[in-house]
């Protein structure tokens, strides 16, 4: 989505103003009239001086015809948009689930859909995913140790096979 | 000089060279693949290397992205499309070259300049950096506040096309860097009374879905399939590279002694290296009507520049902590997890590591002769891979990178953010890189700004009363105006 200056520029504004309001809480240092509040403020004072800027340029823009806003031609069509979508939705619907469901099943779902949605046969589809899923899964959850969810599973593949392998 | 001998013990470790390889080998074929870039392999190497001694996790990322800006010179003359951003500005010249029929040679010399032209950057760091930590050693928190704001600057003013917009993506990102507990006083900033955001916006997802998440929503959107390999075999690429090296010495010197200066600068890296070695290449050229038709001698000079230019961004990120390009920005960040301060001190008091690193760097260059002749020898199957496969692979080493650094989704939310932040930034004309920068700097142009303030009891007078602290920040303050009044005289 293309927005112009004039409204990036508005934006930031209301950001830092909002940002700069919100540094009035932060207690200064003791006997200084400076505190933990100084550097945001003066950060926020940068923003706004750009944001002013933006506007200016943005202003002159639309005065000479251009458009507000738009959506670029890629995003235009339903699949566009609908690609963007499905990638913010497999990244939500991990961090909302994972902990209840397990990092398997979500990421091989995810990737699944993710794989038909672009177009990979169903059955071609299936065994990348289920490979590119335990991979990670041995790779991260067993190599590195990192707690992978397990969710609705009683034990890690990985953990499992690299068990098996070391006759235990 | 005791530290050189314990900088070869720790390189000549089998678990270490077995990850130099490992990592060459994924930044060959990040590299290689269209629109994934050195610096997105640095962002997903990344998570790996957390789980690393300082020496390996440096390793990997010097490898993974010397590799990268060699491989993607290969789809530049295959496929018409840079591998990399690295190689965008020889990429029409290659692929005509291909057409012409001098594939060969034109993999050939991109190979052999890229390894030569790498090893002069490392060179120029080896000798440089030593010596220029030694003169910043006496700086004190003044010097450092103005060269972080002069640096920073720099990376704005160069890197980006839209300074203005630079600006704001560096605001935008010294503002998510000051979320936590603040570096002076241990107050508690922009954390809504969350738990979670008492340590600040970690990096790491951050940069993730800054650039690679956003990435992937650029690109989610034309994904049809594989793309044309150009038909012809590869045969003895060395052939007709010694000539050439004859031919155009000079080329190839001048070429990577931009390359590495570039590098050097604050902000511009390996891709600005290779536009500005391509021109200047034209520019001083006898035969300046070949350019464009398929001429190696531009090639020379910009193939040798951006390699160069990976081994000049460590000069200022190793001596001052200010970072010369979007990876090295990604290095100080993984050493301020490693606990290794970057800083005119780590040559004093980490000199093994820095010298292993030094090694590590001629090593991976080396390598990249054999490595990467396998890889053009290879590069039908490598870039064969559909992008349509390519991309939700990508995004669940994206999600489990994340969620490794902190065990837990926030990190997770934290990428999508970044993600999407990234990708509404880059729609709109802004820069992410920049963000990125100041995320990482935040902390440190913070805490000596506020330690300045401290010591000069409030007043600005004192910001100025060493000799060199008072010259960067009239060089800083200059920059500045000159900026705002050149915008002022001729709105864009």
């Amino acid at each position: 989505m293309r927005v112009n200056d004039l409204i990036s520029g508005a934006l930031l504004i209301a950001l830092a103003a909002a940002m700069i309001a919100y540094t009035a809480t932060f207690p200064p240092f003791p006997g200084q009239k400076y505190g933990p509040s100084l550097f945001p403020r003066m950060l926020g004072g940068g923003l706004i001086l750009c944001g002013v800027l933006l506007m200016l340029r943005g202003r002159r823009q639309v005065a000479a015809g251009a458009a507000l806003a738009g959506i670029d031609e890629a995003y235009r069509p339903v699949r566009g948009w609908a690609s963007v979508a499905i990638i913010l939705g497999v990244i939500l619907g991990y961090v909302l689930l994972s902990d209840v469901v397990g990092f398997l099943p979500m990421a091989f779902l995810g990737v699944l859909a993710m794989l038909w949605w672009f177009g990979v046969g169903l059955g071609r589809a299936i065994v990348i995913a289920a490979v590119a899923v335990l991979v990670v899964d041995w790779f991260f959850g067993w190599l590195f140790r990192v707690p992978l969810p397990l969710g609705v599973l009683p034990n890690s593949p990985s953990a499992a096979f690299m068990n098996l392998v070391r006759g235990r | 000089m005791s530290a050189l001998p314990q900088a070869f013990a720790m390189v000549m470790d089998w678990n270490l060279l077995l990850t130099i390889l490992l990592s060459a080998i994924f930044g060959i074929v990040v590299g290689a693949l269209p629109g994934l870039t050195a610096t997105m392999a640095t962002a997903l190497l990344v998570p790996v290397t957390f789980f690393m001694p300082p020496v390996q996790a440096l390793g990997a990322i010097v490898t993974a992205t010397a590799m990268a800006i060699f491989a993607g010179d290969i789809p530049a003359a295959m496929l018409r499309m840079p591998g990399t951003p690295a190689s965008a500005a020889y990429t029409d010249e290659s692929y005509a070259m291909a057409q012409k029929g001098e594939l060969d040679l034109n993999l050939g010399v991109n190979l052999v300049f890229s390894v030569m032209g790498g090893l002069v950057g490392v060179v120029v760091l080896i000798i440089s950096a030593p010596a220029l930590a030694e003169l910043a050693i006496n700086f004190s928190s003044f010097e450092y506040f103005w060269l972080a704001c002069l640096g920073l600057t720099c990376a704005v003013f160069i890197a980006t096309e839209d300074p203005l917009k630079g600006f704001v993506a560096l605001f935008i990102g010294l503002l998510i860097g000051c979320v936590g507990i603040d570096p002076a006083a241990g107050f508690p900033r922009f954390t809504f009374g969350t738990v979670t955001l008492l340590e600040g916006i970690s990096f790491i997802p951050m940069m993730i879905g800054m650039f690679a998440v956003s990435e992937l929503l650029r690109s989610c959107t034309a994904l049809d399939g594989r793309a044309s390999v150009i038909q012809q075999k590869v045969g003895n690429l060395f052939r007709g590279v010694w000539p050439v090296f004859r031919k155009y010495q000079l080329n190839f010197w001048r070429g990577s002694a931009i390359g590495t200066v570039i590098g050097a600068l604050p902000g511009a890296g390996a891709d600005i290296a290779a536009w500005i070695s391509y021109a200047v290449s034209k520019k001083f050229s006898k035969e300046p009507e070949k350019f464009g038709t398929g001429h190696i001698e531009g090639i020379v000079d910009s193939t040798s520049a951006n390699n160069s230019a990976l081994g000049g961004a460590w000069i200022p990120a190793m001596v001052f902590g200010i970072p010369g390009d979007s990876i090295t920005a990604i290095v100080i960040g993984v050493l301020y997890m490693k606990n290794l301060n970057p800083g005119p001190s780590m040559f004093i008091e980490n000199a093994p590591t820095m010298y292993a690193v030094f090694i590590i760097f001629i090593i991976a260059n080396i390598l990249m002769l054999p490595l990467g002749w396998a890889a053009i020898k290879g590069a039908r199957h490598i870039l064969s891979v559909p992008r349509n496969v390519l991309v939700p692979l990508i995004l669940l080493a994206c999600i489990v990178g994340s969620f490794a650094i902190t065990n837990s989704v926030n990190a997770v939310m934290i990428m999508l953010f970044g993600g999407v932040l990234g990708w509404l930034m880059e729609e709109n004309g802004f820069p992410v890189a920049p963000v990125i920068l100041g995320l990482v700097l935040g902390e440190m142009l913070e805490q000596n700004f506020m330690t300045s303030m401290i010591k000069a009891d409030g007043s600005l007078a004192g910001f100025f009363s060493r000799p060199i602290a008072a010259t960067l920040g009239v060089m800083t303050l200059a920059t500045w105006a000159w900026m705002l009044y050149a915008r002022m005289r001729r709105p864009a």
